[in-house]
């Protein structure tokens, strides 16, 4: 490690500081207001930290007898989206990769195109398929369709990960009968740990926040996800800022949770050598 | 290299097979039906309402209903894809907005034996077309004015009486205006709540006796109509007793000035009643009607024609939209004046309401009128923010542009 | 690259899904474009190139695409600006720098209603949080009409937008980061390079690859992007935050005119064929084609 300038940890300190008000600055608000008694939500001036905090909103959203149903729903969901998204995007971008074969570019094009149709063009049509196979108001329905929407971001982004790693690697293992699988498996995924972090977590997010389609495909509380429960807050004629903000507060933290697991593929990246065989 | 295929092959089975077993266990099982079971969908604020009216239909019925609520955002979106896809429950909670344009495209059956008796006018004409209807109304609304009567007081003005004009209402919003820390009334600019643009626009224009489409032609540019948008814009650029940001406001956005106190005077329709009553605490509030004609609000229960139980799902209107039902078991403003039965309909305040959805007039019935609508909001913003100099320019763009719309 | 058709295995399920769920949409799509009917069935008419006529004669559609060009590049630009130096500087060890990778990251974590209506707030112009706070201060010459003048609209929408969007960015160049091997560099330092040329030669040229396909993918979704605009304005004021994601929700599910939002998708895919085109035919007189 190389020793540090003065200069470069001030800078440092500062990216540092400049990153934390950036991002949390409507988060801390988010938060305080989510302790707020509801009368004092929207006082002028704005009470950036709760004089009187309360956890009736929490309470509330706790205690709400549907929530812990969307919650499961949505952990379901996401769970098996986010795993399934992995195992078909690592298989097929090492097909891309590695690979030539008939209809090669024809499945590369319907992929990319597949990302460029707005998601008006895709919500009748999906309703209507999924339909078709008795898949609406379902776990896996709306997993499948998850998976579906992540394809051309996590196949495009591990195949381009995979074209990185030099091919000479596999020769070896190959010349010693190993096969395509088992190199996917023992030497490019390992490698890959950076890009496979970032797809998971890309997948999860998706299908966790995700509105519009679990709207459309689910038709009760046996499937409804959080961002629904989440919805229900939004009322005809204005908002419960006070569950909003405690449900979504809730919400994140799975989430949080999450990338806290897949970020240590980020934090740590190649170390010289292991490229090398 | 076999095996590796072998393995594939596997895999990929292994994958078809546990799709196959989760899609046929997740797969709804269709019971054999003896009493039919009809699906009733509605708004988010029926959420724990929707068990008492079901149990109450389901222990009096031989056949079954089962009603669902759903998210406010996104609630037009599911209707009509699942009414496109089939899948649609057997009765929908449709208001007058989405009904001209539902009966337009035909995914509505008509609706046959109903009298108009006292159903409310405006609604009922929204769910008609050519004489047939297509939905029996349940909820009939108008919006008012809700306003602070302890700043009234405290500036000694004599609070609003039902047969006030708008320019009485100007003359006390000038009196109770008070710089930039409290406004008089609100005025809503936001394109993403067009109804609330509409609420205040539409009784303004009647009021100066114009009207937005005469005779299925724009009358924008007549210079009564004109006359009121200049009145409308005026409340914001010249008096100044609307908030400068009100371009990009709705209701909901005042709902929170009038609770915060910087507001004394704002539109909205019944169903803010229940939720003053809960969170207003410290504020004397009332009700007056709007100046002049208001603009009628209402939902009606309309069937799909993907239903396959559409005998039933009458059986359930029918039976729901009886006056003395439909006042015991409806949360919003019922459709009929003789549902005052029960409370909170025979409430006084409840009763101002009523009184001024009897006075209301409806909307254009017209498919195009949502765009014709959201196409003078932009143009009306535009005034509000300067990009366009005059009302009487933005009212010509406003005719032409409506124009070849309704001629679509 | 081993030319078998073994790779087909590979790319079976994720073809399979594909097929089945993203075809029916594309040929649906296409079909309305070019015909008129109702939606509750009945004859089907092909009416050729009515819808797209139609739509690009509507009063909105010419404000729509200029402000779907300045929200693209915008939106691409500063979002990559952001989450490439937030990525280089997440990529320098520091102590805390977990800490800090979290927190640039949680924005993403917030769904887009509840981000939209908190954005909405505080940028509201009479009350809400950034001029309230400035009148606090006493520093309310500098309050401004954040949501209520049609440029700086622009601006408050882009910049909520960006701050939800950034952290995806920033985590795919990220990863392509961690794959860049650290010899690379150290080989630059050994002879002389400094920081800016270790940038542009090394760290650049490495990640073409996922900067070309992430951009790619950015423009399409921000030229679709609906939620947090229509939150903080609805496509005002005076339409000048309407852009095309909004354009075709209006179109379908404002005035149920299926059929000319299916042309305006029609036109979508048309253009990106058209990219795709030019660059392919570029790449390959190059002599070079990207596998």
């Amino acid at each position: 490690m190389l020793k540090r300038r003065p200069i470069h940890k001030v800078l440092i300190v500062i990216g540092a500081v400049i990153i934390c008000i950036y991002s949390l600055m409507p988060i801390v608000w988010i938060i305080s207001t989510s302790f707020k008694k509801p009368d004092v939500i929207f006082s002028d001036p704005p009470q950036w930290i709760v004089r009187e905090p309360t956890l009736q909103n929490y309470k509330q959203v706790i205690n709400n007898p549907s929530m812990k149903q969307y919650f499961k729903n949505t952990v379901i969901i996401s769970f098996f989206s986010t795993l399934l998204s992995l195992l078909i995007a690592i298989l097929a971008a090492y097909g891309f990769s590695r690979y030539r074969f008939r209809g090669k570019s024809t499945f590369m094009g319907m992929l990319f195109f597949s990302r460029v149709l707005p998601r008006v063009s895709l919500i009748l049509p999906f309703f209507i398929i999924l339909n078709k196979f008795r898949l609406v108001n379902t776990h896996l329905g709306l997993i499948i369709v998850y998976i579906i929407i992540g394809l051309p971001i996590t196949i495009w982004l591990a195949k381009g990960f995979f074209d990185k790693i030099p091919i000479e690697i596999e020769e070896s293992a190959l010349l010693d009968g190993c096969g395509p699988l088992r190199i996917l498996l023992r030497i490019i995924v390992p490698i890959s740990a950076p890009a496979i972090g970032a797809i998971a977590m890309y997948a999860f997010i998706l299908a966790w926040n995700e509105l519009l389609l679990a709207l459309i495909l689910t038709l009760d509380i046996s499937t409804q996800t959080i961002s629904i429960g989440l919805s229900y807050y939004k009322l005809e004629f204005g908002i419960s800022w006070g569950n909003l903000m405690a449900s979504s507060v809730l919400m994140s933290i799975p989430a949080v949770l999450v990338f806290i697991f897949f970020q240590k593929s980020l934090v740590e990246g190649l170390t010289s050598g292991s490229v090398k065989e | 290299m076999k095996r590796q295929m072998k393995l594939m092959v596997m895999v990929l089975v292994f994958f078809v097979f546990v799709i196959a077993s989760v899609g046929a266990a997740g797969a709804k099982e269709s019971k054999p039906d003896q009493p039919v079971t009809v699906k009733v969908w509605k708004g988010s604020w029926w959420n724990d309402q929707a068990p008492i009216v079901a149990k109450a239909f389901n222990d009096t019925h031989f056949n079954q209903v089962d009603i669902q609520a759903y998210p406010f955002d996104g609630l037009v979106e599911k209707y009509v894809i699942s009414i496109l896809g089939n899948q649609a429950a057997d009765i929908l909670a449709v208001d007058n907005n989405m009904l001209p344009l539902l009966i337009n495209e035909g995914l509505l059956l008509p609706i046959e034996g109903v009298e108009k008796s006292d159903f409310s006018g405006a609604i009922w004409d929204a769910a008609s077309k050519d004489g047939v209807l297509y939905g029996v109304p349940f909820r009939a609304d108008t919006s008012g004015v809700f306003y602070n009567k302890g700043m009234f007081d405290e500036a000694g003005i004599a609070y609003p009486q039902d047969d006030w004009t708008w320019d009485d209402l100007l003359e006390i919003a000038l009196k109770l205006t008070k710089g930039t820390d409290r406004y008089g009334f609100g005025i809503s600019g936001s394109a993403a709540a067009a109804t609330d643009f509409e609420a205040e626009v539409l009784p303004i224009i009647w009021a100066y006796g114009g009207e937005v489409i005469r005779d299925g032609k724009m009358a924008l540019n007549e210079p009564e109509a004109i006359a009121g948008l200049q009145y409308w814009v005026d409340l914001v650029l010249k008096h100044k007793v609307s908030p400068s940001g009100a371009v990009n406001y709705d209701n909901k956005d005042y709902i929170e000035f009038f609770l915060n106190k910087k507001v004394a005077m704002m539109m909205g329709g019944s169903n803010v009643i229940p939720m003053l009553q809960e969170q207003a605490k410290d504020i004397d509030w009332d009700f007056v009607p709007v100046p002049g004609f208001s603009k009628g609000f209402g939902v009606a229960y309309a069937i799909p024609i993907s239903t396959k139980h559409p005998e039933v799902a009458r059986e359930y209107i029918d039976w729901f939209t009886n006056p003395e039902i439909l006042a015991e078991y409806t949360i919003r403003m019922p459709a009929r004046s003789s549902a005052t039965t029960s409370p909170p309909w025979n409430d006084p305040m409840y009763g101002k309401v009523m009184n001024a959805a009897v006075a209301s007039k409806s909307p254009p019935n017209d498919p195009a009128w949502v765009d014709i609508r959201a196409m003078m909001i932009t143009e009306m913003q535009k005034v509000l923010t300067g990009q366009t100099k005059s009302v009487a320019e933005a009212a010509k763009i406003m005719n032409e542009q409506g124009n070849s719309l309704l001629n679509r | 690259m081993r030319s078998e058709n073994k790779g087909f295995l590979f790319v079976l399920p994720a073809v399979i899904l594909l097929t089945v769920l993203m075809v029916y949409p594309l040929l649906q799509t296409i079909s309305y474009a070019f015909t008129s009917f109702k939606l509750a069935g009945g004859d089907v008419i092909f009416v050729g190139l009515k819808n797209f006529r139609d739509v690009m004669k509507r009063y909105e559609f010419i404000h729509v695409l200029r402000n779907t060009i300045s929200w693209v590049i915008a939106t691409v630009t500063l979002q990559f600006a952001i989450a490439m130096m937030v990525a280089l500087f997440l990529n320098i060890k520091f102590v805390g720098r977990e800490v800090i990778q979290i927190i640039a990251l949680i924005p993403w974590t917030i769904p887009s209603v509840v981000s939209g209506n908190t954005w909405k707030w505080i940028f509201q112009t009479d009350y809400g949080l950034i001029n309230s706070t400035l009148r606090a201060l006493g520093l309310s010459q500098f309050t401004r009409p954040w949501l209520s003048e049609p440029r700086l609209a622009f601006f408050s929408v882009l910049f909520a937008a960006i701050w939800q969007g950034y952290p995806f960015l920033m985590v795919m160049l990220l990863s392509g980061l961690k794959g860049i091997p650290e010899e690379q560099h150290e080989a630059a330092m050994i002879d002389g390079a400094n920081t800016f040329h270790r940038f542009r030669y090394i760290t650049l040229p490495n990640l073409q690859n996922i900067i070309v396909i992430v951009l790619t993918l950015q423009v399409i979704y921000a030229w679709n992007t609906f939620d947090i605009i229509f939150v903080m304005t609805g496509g005002g004021p005076g339409g000048a935050t309407e852009i095309l994601g909004l354009f075709i929700y209006k179109l379908g599910f404002s005035s149920f005119n299926f059929s000319q939002a299916a042309a305006v998708s029609v036109i979508l895919l048309l253009f990106i064929f058209i990219v795709l085109g030019i660059r392919n035919i570029a790449s390959i007189s190059r002599g070079t084609k990207h596998a």
